[in-house]
């Protein structure tokens, strides 16, 4: 396909400007300091609510084991990654524990405590991943919990799934290394010391995707990163064409993706649409690093790079830290002085949020920890009223007004806010940054957003219940005119019982007719008895029963047996006392009596058989699993699976372990 | 919000994101303004006499009562509610506009007025839809008339030896009468019997409604008696550029409002040489330089965005333009602004931002 004339001028490498933005103090001190490997913690938390959906489920229990790496949840639907231990341990508890979060909510955790000998799983990485359907890579993908490491968490397997599913056709892959953020040196440092790694990451993502140009976008304040990039990149031969580095200029939020889109691109995409259906995938390099990993040497997402800084620390640098590490270890590694007050940022200056506590644990999202002192950044001054200076609206990235938002939010009025485009507001903070009354713009526009969002859920709600409401009405209608209608029938037969025309004839009827059905019954069921009888049972009949080893559901199975028979008795017995109703009540007793000494026999030849077929089914799994026969084994598995949620806990780990051999 | 007690106790500081702003505060917005005024305040002393400043003292002693006051009765923490300098812009403003000579309690009326009603009536600073410190002078033109053109005085070289600190006490707190000193401050000219008026501007709008503007006709900006004008004007600019400098003000507003006012002066003075001034002299005469760098770019009564604000600038140097030329005042800045200011709502709405990512195409790139 011939390239239009955008794509032409990009291919050139032409650059555009996004509006607005702001040039803050680089402040990236820790830009020449290696990546240095943390220890391992006392203990690893691991949040789970990113990792289970609704349906999710958590694969170990407290007191197992865990080797490095070892998949720990089983997400619902493909929007969830599974989790993995970072390291070997004992897993400690599953329970309720604070959260990386401003507010300090807590949430389901898993903690591990480490046995120090980090012992891991055997890691199956794809050597020629060329060969390999990017549909498998995807899922390969998430499978190792591969998530966006700049700071949003998006899931990386859905964002590349999303941009090469049915209609839609990648053209641009953007790596995304612009670090746009002050203080935040982990993707520059990985680029200094992993192009390689990068590289092969870029050519991984670009089998996947197969897109007409990759570019990688770095800033021009990372001299030593564009140069070990375009090194690593000139090692590479056969990218050469397909790749490009693209020095971007040093403006804060580029590393947006919709800014970095605007800026090599020239498209602006509106918030409403996804990216990557747009045609254009940006991931971050540490996730392409991250993907690399993954694919080549078939490590999950456990460690991620973390920039520490702050002049409260009496050492900086950038840190590779295994996830559900605490903060307060990563600061006790990095000796915090603390101040009165000490703020503890998670992110950057700009966008990060102090925490509540610092026993939380470092996640995927967590690009920085820094810890501040006062010289470093100050505390915020209190406010002064807003003078419409107008400063606000010429660095807004998303082309918002943000002084007249602010005043519409603090006025409460949702709607109007809403029409001024809350919705495009990144909370990238630049309207606060520069703000010369020091108003927490980007603060309330959070707090506007939550509150937008509120509404939403309440307007569903109040929909949901107006719709409950609308049906139940209809409901009640339907039985009140149901009840008239009966009324109006037994009003009729009261009037016909009156005039007693043919009333007998009726009744005669009636009768005669009773009788022809009970006839027809009665011989059904003896018919019935005879086949249980004479049958040998087919054991694809029972096969329901078949998994129930345990005594008190099998004894449950029995009654059950012996229940229906004994219910067809009585139905027979009533039956015949419906005909023969002037039968003495001794003498119906001993007619279920009889019944039953009829049934017993046959009842305990079914008993042996159903345990019979147990031990066969069993066996039939187990060889049918060895042998390979597909169809088998998928079909009894199903029939496992479907049994499982009645088995007791101990059961459904044999089913699981069963599941993965 | 469900904040364990466990994480309280950790006594960590809590502060909503960014975490480091910009230096540029509020406070030193202000500052940046009063050191831009003070070429134009010393140039205005220089020519006027030292009446500027008397009027600047008691300007800034009225408007700090005020203030005091607003915060008394709004409870506020009065350090932090004086830590903004607006009210010494606003002074500083007010004497500047305000005739030299005009005896004290109509300064500070004006300046009163200004603080009181049109800025705290309005909810204070950033909510006053209309400039105080116009405002305030057009309350004193409106309701003093005859006091305000009995005060005016005409500017001359080295005035402020006759107009001295004793000499303008004087007259504008003890009450005497100023009509000795203007004719003093007059007779510094060499050709005094041009000026009919206190002002160039107001002369000239006599002779040409009289039809007999030869004399007055082509005169030197740069000669003795006229340079004056010329002179603050170029204080005013060099405010100006500092504020420009220092990215208080946008370039862009003064430089569509005098651009606006000298093209606009051109045409009508070609077409119409006996009604409108040419376009020089629209320039530098009255208020127009004050109001290009320190009155259309006071941030709080203007439009938003950077369009709209480029709007207002031009949308009031039309209208000083027309006041000028055809009202019954001698000068117009006054009216010009106040009338500006309250279409700036308007403007605001109608130079609508377009938001992010209008004109999108679906599928993107191809």
């Amino acid at each position: 396909m011939e390239a239009s004339k955008q794509f032409s001028k990009i291919m050139q490498g032409k650059l555009w400007k996004f509006f607005g933005g702001i040039k803050p103090k680089e402040l990236k001190r820790t830009q020449d300091t290696p990546i240095e490997e943390l220890p391992i913690p006392a203990l690893i938390t691991i949040p789970l609510d990113r990792h289970l959906g609704p349906d999710g489920e958590i694969l170990v229990n407290v007191g197992d084991y865990v080797k490095t790496g070892q998949v720990l949840t089983r997400p619902g639907g493909t929007r969830y990654v599974p989790a993995h231990a970072s390291t070997s341990g004992t897993v400690t508890s599953i329970a309720m524990s604070v959260l990386p979060h401003p507010s300090g909510f807590s949430g389901l955790c898993l903690t591990i405590k480490p046995d120090n000998k980090d012992v891991c799983v055997d890691f199956n990485g794809i050597s020629n991943f060329k060969e390999v359907s990017p549909r498998e890579l995807i899922n390969i993908i998430r499978d190792r919990g591969i998530e966006g490491l700049g700071g949003a968490q998006f899931q990386t397997a859905t964002k590349l799934q999303a941009a090469i599913d049915e209609g839609n056709v990648c053209n641009l892959f953007i790596v995304n290394g612009a670090e746009c953020e002050p203080v935040a040196t982990c993707d520059d440092r990985l680029m200094q010391e992993k192009a390689d790694e990068i590289i092969q990451g870029v050519d991984i993502v670009a089998h996947i995707l197969q897109p007409k140009l990759v570019l990688i976008a770095i800033e021009d304040n990372k001299p030593n990163a564009i140069k070990a990039m375009s090194l690593a990149l000139q090692k590479r031969e056969d990218l050469k064409d397909l790749v490009q580095i693209r020095v971007i200029p040093t403006l804060y939020p580029s590393g947006a993706a919709r800014n970095l889109i605007k800026i090599l691109t020239g498209i602006e995409i509106p918030y409403s649409e996804h990216t990557s259906e747009c045609g254009i995938v940006v991931d971050n390099v540490e996730t392409v690093f991250a993907i690399k990993e993954a694919i080549i040497d078939g490590k999950p997402l456990i460690k991620r790079v973390v920039t520490v800084d702050g002049s409260s620390l009496h050492k900086k640098g950038n840190a590779l830290i295994r996830l559900g590490t605490s903060v307060r270890f990563v600061l006790t590694n990095y000796n915090l002085i603390p101040q009165r007050k000490q703020r503890i940022i998670l992110g950057g200056p700009l966008m990060g949020f102090t925490i509540p506590s610092i026993d939380v644990p470092i996640t995927k999202s967590t690009t920085c920890v820094l810890a501040p002192s006062t010289n470093d950044m100050e505390f915020a001054p209190p406010e002064m009223n807003c003078i419409r200076c107008g400063k606000c609206a010429r660095v807004c990235p998303s082309r918002l007004v943000p002084y007249q938002l602010y005043a519409y939010s603090k006025a409460q009025k949702h709607n109007e806010a809403k029409k001024c485009g809350i919705d495009d507001c990144t909370e990238c903070g630049c309207c606060s940054f520069v703000c010369p009354s020091k108003i927490r713009l980007a603060a309330q526009f959070r707090k506007e957003k939550a509150i937008a969002s509120l509404i939403a859920e309440n307007q569903y709600r109040n929909l949901r219940a107006k719709e409950r409401m609308a049906i139940r009405n209809e409901r009640l209608e339907k039985e009140a005119k149901e009840r008239e209608a009966k009324k109006k029938a037994a009003l009729a037969r009261i009037a016909m019982q009156k005039n007693g025309t043919d009333d007998a004839q009726l009744k005669a009827k009636m009768i005669e007719e009773a009788r022809a059905r009970a006839k027809a019954k009665r011989e059904a069921a003896l018919l019935k008895q005879t086949e249980t009888q004479a049958t040998n049972i087919d054991p694809v009949e029972i096969k329901g029963n078949m998994l129930m080893s345990n005594a008190g559901l099998r004894q449950e199975a029995k009654m059950s047996i012996k229940l229906d028979i004994a219910l067809e008795a009585d139905t027979a017995l009533q039956e015949n006392s419906n005909i023969k109703a002037a039968l003495p009540f001794n003498l119906r007793q001993g007619a279920v009596k009889k019944h039953y000494q009829g049934y017993n026999a046959t009842n305990r030849e079914i008993v042996k058989h159903t345990q019979n077929v147990d031990i066969i089914e069993y066996k039939g799994v187990h060889t049918a699993i060895e042998s390979m026969d597909k169809n088998v084994a998928i079909t009894t598995q199903n029939n496992i699976l479907n049994t499982a949620k009645k088995l007791p806990l101990n059961l459904r780990k044999d089913k699981n372990q069963c599941k993965l051999q | 919000m469900q904040i364990t007690v466990k994480s309280a106790k950790q006594n960590l500081g809590i502060e909503t994101a960014p975490h480091i702003r910009d230096n540029m505060s509020t406070p030193r917005i202000m500052l940046y303004v009063i050191i831009a005024l003070v070429p134009a305040f010393i140039t205005t002393i220089f020519f006027f006499g030292f009446g500027v400043l008397w009027q600047f003292v008691i300007a800034l002693i009225s408007s700090l009562i005020c203030e005091v006051i607003v915060a008394f009765l709004r409870s506020y923490k009065l350090k932090h509610h004086l830590a903004d300098h607006a009210y010494i812009v606003t002074a500083l403003l007010l004497a500047l506009t305000l005739p030299p000579l005009i005896p004290w309690y109509f300064t500070a009326t004006a300046s009163a007025f200004a603080i009181l009603v049109v800025k705290h009536c309005f909810g204070g600073l950033g909510q006053n839809i209309f400039n105080p410190a116009m405002a305030g002078f057009i309350f004193l033109m409106i309701s003093a008339p005859s006091s305000f053109y009995q005060t005016y005085v005409t500017p001359s070289a080295y005035a402020y030896k006759i107009a001295s600190l004793d000499a303008s006490a004087s007259i504008i707190l003890e009450g005497r009468d100023p009509q000795e000193l203007r004719m003093q401050l007059k007779a510094n000219l060499e050709n005094a019997d041009i000026i009919t008026g206190a002002t160039y501007l107001e002369s000239i709008k006599t002779a040409k409604k009289s039809g007999i503007d030869d004399q007055i006709n082509n005169i030197d900006f740069l000669g003795h008696d006229f340079n004056a004008y010329f002179y603050l004007a170029l204080a005013y600019i060099l405010g100006g550029i500092f504020l420009i400098a220092t990215k208080v003000i946008l370039f862009q507003m003064p430089l569509s409002f005098l651009i606006t006012i000298f093209i606009g002066g051109y045409i009508w003075h070609n077409l119409a040489p006996n009604v409108s001034l040419s376009g020089i002299e629209h320039l530098l005469c009255g208020g127009t330089m004050l109001a290009a760098f320190f009155i259309i770019t006071d941030p709080v009564t203007n439009a938003g965005t950077s369009k709209g604000r480029i709007v207002f600038s031009i949308f009031c140097a039309l209208l000083i333009l027309l006041i000028r030329v055809q009202g019954s005042y001698s000068d117009s800045v006054a009216f010009a602004v106040l009338l500006a200011n309250a279409t700036a709502p308007l403007i605001d709405v109608l130079t609508k931002r377009r938001s992010f990512g209008i004109g999108y195409k679906k599928g993107g790139l191809q």
